[in-house]
């Protein structure tokens, strides 16, 4: 085993003895004592406003899976991208093919509506 | 020094990942978790083709002299890489379509919970 | 073959999937230019249609010349006669399912335009599985189909069913395709290689510490492929998904999908399986594997049909049957000793993929005439034949077909396999096989009795479906062309023993063909 490697195993064991630790005393110490306003999240503070577990609205999962598919499929084009001399014209045609997929797709989002916030 | 990253802990790290990815398929009731799961077996794989199309270069293209082999090893070498930004472009389409089925599914019976999920006999 | 697109790209193109891809855009963007949907949907079938007959042209095109396979697009695609044969029967689903959709979509409060384009996404991206020739383009395929397909299969919007069924596929499918890319990446890893017969070779001829780990890779790739035909054990998502998925989607993927999966997973068997290890026959390791698959889906797909009262579900069993017919067929491929007898048993599987499609395919469009608002799944077929003699008929030939009466080309199909697997010396597989199949024939028989002894159920309305030519016109075509396998089989099987031969037969490194990008060099 490599120095650094110790190093990280000796880091990551007192990272648990000390956090666990604190907790265990805690735990065992600490009086008791439960109600309302000691499980709400801000003991001292503003009262609380609302759940804090709340649903997220389904526009969060249109805007999210957009966004997803057109950033991650210009990856696609990095092979390309790292050897198009070695293409020339027709894989420049290729890659304007592929974007025109792209773009079509991107048109039919906004003209269904996926891309309106209201 | 002893290289930090040797393929057998990049191997365990990847087997570790694929275990926590197949468990949370198999265990976890809640879409969208078993969906974050499926995610994690395919960075799994990922991660093993990184080390390979490393392992391959390493020891690939050390005894090629001329241009033309060194190249050829080269890109046999990186396949693997090649293949991982493809399995990365593929997991961003399985997440969205994964996703549009939730809201789908969300919509037809307010749950998410794949148990309430039994219409159809099994 | 395709001189000016040859000048315009500098290289051969799989022109097949490119019409496909365009119909594809074509039909989206009428979807999205129409005014009206209910005037938009002639054209977009048109498109469709064109699109895919275009493809089916440009398919014979090749077939015709005098060609010698050949590799193209760096080596990730094959062009030989047993990816064309497959392809065309790829067409043959897609085809159907064009005329099916055209009545049906409008319960499925969708455009057809978006149905038609994900249909011909999914098709384009079978045709590439089945001759796709590396492991990068056999994954991003099957992905491409799967993706389309997750998504047909959860398109009614309406229906809570259809989305249950779509959430099921997608976690199975994606589990599996996990497990497929798993394998492949340690088969990349002992191999240095994705070329499929780059993998047979090297398996073969290494003698290192790492093989056991390339056969792992092997088995998930197989396991992922199993998943996809639904072969027993791998089967518990096909019942769902068949039964919530709108009828015109499920007889697709019936036809379609199994038609793309098992064209790679023989490809990949007879490519990427290394003949001998380390001097000792190969066969072993592989055939326990598949036999056990074969009998397996045999016999549970047809135990479970029996008991199915819903016709729709009781298909979706039998198709599991028939993965298992198909895999027998595998079985006795690498059965045998001699490369000209596993051509016989591919040639088999071939002919009963082309029959099956017809019967499968022909049966789902059935009940998809049948379907009505009440009843989805258009599992009332009693008394069929008082109300609508002909579509009795063409039922009751697509099941006889499916049970292996003769006269008909399911007969010649399983007479083909059954007589494949006997040669070959797995006797027990075919008693197995002739066993279960007789369990099938009673199911079969049942729907055939239902339509014609049972009285039908009081107000079954069906006049709204009378006029729908697009299923009538898919029923025709599909029974015609079932009897005509059965009576005329010879230049259908000759056409598979010649798609065969080109894969089965020992053969030299196919030529790259690429005229400007210089060919990636291979490593060996």
């Amino acid at each position: 085993m490599t120095d650094r490697v110790l190093n990280l195993v000796i880091f990551a064991g007192v990272l648990c003895v000390v956090a666990g630790g604190a907790a265990a005393v805690g735990s065992l110490f600490g009086p008791a004592r439960r109600g309302k306003t000691k499980e709400s999240p801000y003991e001292c503070g503003s009262p609380i406003l609302n759940e804090t577990r709340k649903k997220f609205d389904v526009r969060f999962f249109m805007l999210a899976m957009i966004f997803i598919l057109f950033d991650i499929e210009t990856v696609l084009l990095i092979p390309y991208a790292v050897q198009y001399e070695r293409f020339g014209v027709a894989g420049l045609v290729i890659a304007g093919i592929f974007f025109l997929g792209l773009v079509e797709s991107l048109i039919y989002a906004w003209k269904k509506g996926a891309l309106d916030w209201k | 020094m002893e290289e930090l990253f040797t393929p057998t802990k990049v191997l365990i790290l990847s087997g570790a990942l694929m275990s926590i990815g197949v468990y949370g398929v198999l265990a976890r009731r809640n879409l969208i978790v078993m969906l974050m799961s499926l995610e994690m077996m395919l960075v799994a794989v990922n991660v093993v083709l990184v080390l390979f199309s490393r392992m391959h270069a390493s020891e690939g293209m050390a005894g090629h002299v001329s241009q033309h082999t060194y190249e050829a090893a080269f890109l046999g070498a990186h396949t693997g890489q090649i293949f991982t930004l493809m399995i990365m472009t593929v997991a961003a389409g399985e997440v969205g379509v994964g996703l549009a089925i939730l809201v789908a599914l969300y919509r037809s019976r307010n749950s998410i919970d794949v148990d309430q999920a039994r219409e159809l006999r099994l | 073959m395709y001189p000016l697109l040859e000048t315009l790209f500098g290289f051969d193109v799989f022109m097949p999937v490119v019409w496909l891809f365009l119909a594809a855009v074509v039909c989206v963007s009428i979807e999205l230019g129409a005014k009206d949907r209910a005037g938009a949907k002639l054209p977009i079938f048109y498109a469709a249609l064109g699109g895919v007959l275009l493809a089916f042209v440009s398919l014979f095109n090749t077939w015709g010349g005098a060609f010698e396979p050949h590799l193209i697009l760096n080596g990730g695609v094959m062009i030989d006669r047993f990816g064309l044969f497959l392809c065309a029967g790829v067409l043959i689903g897609t085809a159907l399912c064009c005329f099916t959709s055209l009545g049906a979509i409008d319960r499925l409060r969708i455009g057809l335009g978006d149905f038609l384009g994900l249909v011909l996404v999914a098709a384009s991206g079978m045709l590439l599985l089945v001759t796709s020739y590396d492991l990068i383009m056999i994954f991003l395929s099957v992905e491409l189909m799967s993706l389309a397909i997750y998504v047909l299969a959860g398109i009614n919007r309406s229906s809570g069913r259809s989305a249950e069924a779509a959430m099921k596929y997608f976690v199975m499918g994606a589990f599996a395709s996990g497990f497929l890319v798993l394998g492949m990446a340690l088969i990349y890893g002992v191999t240095q290689t994705i070329s499929l017969a780059e993998i047979g070779d090297a398996l073969a001829a290494k003698d290192n510490a790492y093989r056991n780990v390339a056969m792992l890779g092997i088995g998930m790739v197989v396991i992922g492929f199993a998943f996809k035909v639904g072969a027993v054990p791998f089967h518990q998502w096909v019942p769902d998904v068949y039964t919530g998925a709108p009828t015109p989607v499920t007889g697709f993927m019936a036809v379609a999908v199994k038609f793309a999966a098992f064209g790679a997973l023989g490809r990949f068997v007879v490519e990427a399986f290394p003949d001998t290890l380390g001097g000792e026959k190969f066969s072993p390791f592989g055939m326990g594997m598949f036999w056990a698959i074969a009998a397996l889906s045999m016999v549970i797909g047809n135990w479970l049909a029996v008991t199915q009262e819903n016709v729709k579900r009781m298909l979706a069993y039998s198709s599991i049957a028939h993965s298992g017919y198909l895999l027998m067929g595998i079985v006795a491929m690498q059965a045998y000793p001699d490369s000209l007898g596993s051509s016989d048993a591919m040639s088999a599987i071939l002919f009963y993929l082309l029959v099956y499609a017809f019967g499968t395919g022909g049966a789902f469009a059935l009940l998809t005439w049948t379907a009505t608002d009440s009843n989805e799944d258009g599992g009332d077929l009693r008394g069929l034949a008082k109300r609508s003699p002909g579509m009795a008929l063409a039922m009751s030939i697509f099941m006889l077909s499916l049970a292996g009466i003769p006269l008909t080309g399911g007969f010649i199909g399983k007479y083909m396999l059954f007589s494949s697997a006997i040669e070959a010396g797995e006797i027990w597989l075919a008693v197995i096989g002739i066993l279960a199949s007789i369990v099938g024939a009673f199911y079969y028989l049942r729907v055939i009795v239902l339509m014609y002894m049972k009285d039908p159920t009081p107000g079954e309305a069906e006049a709204k479906n009378a006029d729908d030519w697009g299923v009538r016109f898919a029923l025709l075509t599909a029974s015609i062309a079932t009897v005509v396998l059965g009576l005329m089989p010879n230049p259908f099987v000759a056409r598979a023993e010649n798609a065969s031969v080109t894969i089965s037969a020992p053969q030299q490194p196919a030529p790259v063909l690429n005229a400007a990008i210089p060919a990636a060099p291979s490593r060996s």
